[in-house]
């Protein structure tokens, strides 16, 4: 495994201890404060910190130095977590994110806005804790990031010495350089260590034992096997730096007294007792450290179980009444360590991809045997099942859950509440839904989009919605869920619904539509889609940004899913989104036409139907309509739409089909016939050949030819618009 | 010294990675586990020579790793390396009363893990 790929996989732990950062700063939000959220916080900063330092990002290092330093002491009772702090905290959880981005590449470097300077201030504050030593804390925060610091190599190998030195009795100076006095005690063995190992690397550098005291050795029967009984005097040739044979003892601990002393130097141990070397020992540290544990002989060393700290501020009670049902579905979704396995997102293609074959060769071969008559019902039927269910978990494979997407949503609120100077309160629900992973992929910018205009435009400023007898803050909802073959995701607001008059007015305005023409409510709603459309009468920096609900159509249109609204004046505004479950499989309305089998995408297809002569109107010699109980729709010939040739003009022999259309209704697509109904694997035209308007894929039929899926969309623009059919003619 | 056989136990995949990486390439075999639980349960079923543990993990924390094997006659006298990306006083104490034999680090240079392996290592 290359670097590049191990710093891929942490990347991918970026994102991942971001997410449950988050959750857990909400719970916290929500008043749900208790010890795990607090170190799930604290564990996904220090991870992320970890791997900062392993890959050199070093601005996000250090940053998530200061931010860990902080939680920690919320973690350990020394702070508690106020809201003051925890707004503190959600912010510096913000640049923690864009600094994620920025390794990414994602973005730039973020503005840090002092939050580093704010949370290294609270660290550097004593809190409202007076129980604790009040120098330990600011002893940790001071201490610099390993990486970060100057004395890395140093610092590399952490050293811990004894505060108990040695009363060996100190030989005569020999020739320079260094002296080591080691003394093991009785222990020294235990826990793995090995002082010999360490005396045989010494020697690797040149060292000698000048002298082995075996003063201490009891007799056989008082001698405990696995107990040191052993002391050495060793030489260290000038040659040798201290510091390499400080860096050899760093794992020395209290198991081995121990002295480096320049020849000629070494104090006279038995001059005086132990415990009064301990002012020596710092002599021999590298690091700071030792000499806060040499300060403070008699602090409380037993640290606190991590996990079992109670908090500073109390645990509210972690049933809250709000959201209750959704939040602990969430929950149970992430409790608990699931086996995982991280998969190459190119193999999982493939595996989809042969499946999607597997699915067409299966009905091939069906179709094949039936025709030869060959009978094998029950292993055909049985083997049908089977391929079903292994395409099945192949698309699962690709699916995830909306919470990567929806855990973006809180962060873009509270940016726009700062921005709009609105309250808002989010609700979110659904976050375990599982989408396609193409499809979580590119629906953030959309939902992204829908949100930003619920707040800037569907929720009214504080003092509106107080005057309209609502609460100060506007209520948004985000919610997700799986209905049949279909995601639906709803963005819906409190607010004050949409202004129909003056939509109507905007898009007379804009030409969208003509001013003698008379909308249902739900046709005028639908108008805020329509390219080139905006009602906001201050452009805001917030959503009008020259992009408009219609790019959020198109991409919603793009991935196969609707858009549709529903507004009430003063009560709201909701948007909801289906999307399909896969890209990959569709379900098809197979047809005939012009000699070519077309398939039409059944997730279109509102009916089909003949109609009565009677039903059809000419409207000029190539355009009829067809009155459908009252509604009179387009007839739209395929062959000639596609350009395959002439039609036969429609007849009440003609098939019609009847297909919902995003931007224009409803519409009759006329064919010759239909053929059947069944599963397709959409095959990309745009990948294995080029993209054609009208055509929205391709897929292999059970006899093996291949067939064009029909892009409805594509064919309606020249049915419905008066303007375009204009042009037609 | 020849290869040996080392656990690294660490609830980041970067890191379990990057620690393969290195002592692989330095030609030991390595196995990995993501807390102190599924660490102690391997343990349970193989031995290696070495165990190489983080501190902050769910589920089973480094302390609580090495407390447990410390119990067990087996692995009373296995050496037991902490890398963690903390450094203070206070956790090295507690981790060398919970019986570690040494204490690295984190971000860890490679060469310096080697010679931390090597020292407490036969």
């Amino acid at each position: 495994m290359q670097h590049d790929e191990i710093q891929q996989i942490f990347l991918l732990e970026c994102d991942e201890g971001l997410d449950l950062a988050e959750r857990a700063l909400l719970a916290c939000k929500n008043g749900n404060q208790d010890a795990e959220a607090i170190n799930s916080i604290f564990r996904a900063v220090h991870s992320i910190k970890g791997g900062a330092g392993a890959f050199g990002f070093t601005p996000l290092q250090s940053f998530t130095h200061k931010f860990e330093t902080v939680l920690q002491q919320v973690r350990d009772g020394d702070k508690p977590l106020t809201p003051a702090l925890l707004t503190t905290l959600i912010r510096a959880f913000d640049v923690l994110t864009d600094h994620v981005s920025a390794i990414k590449g994602q973005a730039e470097a973020p503005a840090d806005g002092g939050i580093s300077a704010e949370l290294e201030a609270i660290a550097e504050s004593d809190g409202a804790e007076e129980a604790k030593p009040a120098s330990l804390d600011p002893v940790i925060s001071e201490v610099p990031s390993p990486a970060v610091a100057d004395d890395v190599a140093n610092d590399d190998l952490e050293i811990d010495f004894d505060d108990l030195l040695a009363d060996l009795n100190a030989p005569e100076p020999a020739t320079g350089g260094h002296v080591i006095h080691l003394r093991p005690t009785l222990r020294a063995l235990d826990n793995g260590s090995d002082p010999l190992l360490l005396i045989r690397e010494l020697c690797g550098l040149g060292a000698t034992v000048r002298t082995v005291d075996l003063a201490a050795l009891p007799d056989l029967d008082s001698f405990e096997p696995d107990g040191a009984y052993i002391c050495w005097e060793i030489d260290v040739p000038a040659s040798v730096p201290r510091t390499m044979i400080e860096e050899i003892f760093d794992f020395v601990g209290e198991a081995c007294g121990l002295s480096i002393h320049v020849h000629g130097e070494e104090p006279r141990f038995a001059d005086f007792p132990a415990k009064a070397v301990t002012p020596t020992a710092p002599e021999v540290l590298a690091s700071a450290n030792a000499s806060s544990e040499n300060a403070e002989p008699s602090s409380p060393a037993p640290a606190p179980e991590i996990n079992e700290n109670p908090l500073a501020p109390p645990i509210s009670d972690p049933v809250a009444p709000a959201l209750t049902e959704t939040r602990a579905a969430g929950a149970t979704a992430n409790a608990g360590p699931t086996p995982t396995i991280r998969v190459d997102l190119d193999r999982l293609d493939r595996l989809v991809d042969t499946v999607g074959e597997l699915v067409i060769t299966q009905s091939m071969l069906a179709q094949r045997l039936s025709g030869a008559g060959v009978a094998a019902e029950d292993e055909l039927s049985q083997l049908e099942y089977l391929t079903r269910e292994l395409q099945d978990c192949a698309m699962a494979l690709r699916a995830q859950p909306i919470r990567s997407v929806f855990s973006r949503v809180p962060r873009i609120v509270r940016e726009l509440e700062a921005e709009t100077g609105k309250r808002v309160t989010l609700t979110v629900e659904g976050e375990a839904t599982e989408l396609d992973k193409t499809v979580i992929e590119r629906i953030g910018e959309p939902l992204t989009h829908l949100i930003r205009n619920a707040i800037d435009h569907g929720l009214e400023k504080i003092e509106d919605r107080i005057a309209a007898g609502k609460a100060a803050e506007g209520n948004v909802r985000l919610a997700a869920e799986q209905r049949g073959g279909h995601i639906l995701i709803s963005v819906s607001d409190d607010g004050r619904g949409i202004d129909r008059a003056r939509v109507f007015q905007k898009a007379v305005d804009r030409k969208i539509v003509s001013a003698e023409a008379r909308l249902t409510d739900d046709e005028i709603d639908n108008l805020i889609f329509a390219p080139g459309f905006s009602t906001a009468e201050q452009v805001s920096n917030i959503s009008g940004r020259g992009v408009g609900l219609d790019v959020v159509k198109q991409a919603i249109q793009g991935l196969g899913g609707r858009v549709s609204i529903s507004s009430e004046p003063g009560k709201g505004t909701a948007f909801s989104l289906s999307l399909p479950l896969t890209l990959a499989i569709a379900d098809g309305m197979i047809v005939s036409c012009g000699g070519e089998t077309l398939i039409l995408p059944l997730n279109n297809v509102v009916e089909s139907l003949q109609a009565k002569p009677e039903e059809l109107k000419r409207l000029s010699p190539t355009q009829h309509v067809v009155n459908v109980r009252g509604n009179f729709l387009p007839v739209i010939p395929l062959i000639t739409s596609l350009g395959m040739g002439k039609t036969e003009a429609v007849s009440e022999q003609s098939v019609l089909i009847v297909v919902e259309t995003e931007s224009f209704g409803q519409i009759a697509i006329q064919v010759d016939a239909i053929q059947d109904q069944r599963q397709v694997v959409i095959k990309s035209l745009e990948t294995n050949f080029r993209p054609i308007t009208g055509i929205g894929g391709a897929t292999i039929l059970g006899d093996g030819r291949i067939a064009l899926i029909i892009d409805v969309e594509a064919l309606a623009p020249a049915a419905h618009s008066p303007r375009e059919l204009d042009l037609a003619a | 010294m020849g290869p040996i056989t080392i656990l690294t136990v660490d609830d980041s995949p970067s890191m379990r990675a990057l620690l393969k990486h290195a002592l692989v390439g330095q030609g030991h075999v390595v196995h990995d586990a993501e807390d102190g639980l599924l660490a102690l349960d391997w343990l349970n079923r193989h031995i290696p020579d070495l165990v190489i543990t983080d501190i902050n993990m769910p589920n089973m924390d480094g302390f609580g790793l090495i407390e447990a094997l410390r119990k067990q006659d087996r692995y009373r006298d296995m050496p037991i390396l902490v890398l963690s990306t903390e450094s203070s006083d206070e956790k090295k104490a507690r981790a060398r009363d919970a019986g570690a034999t040494g204490w690295i680090v984190k971000p860890f240079d490679p060469d310096k893990l080697a010679a931390a392996v090597r020292r407490v290592t036969h």
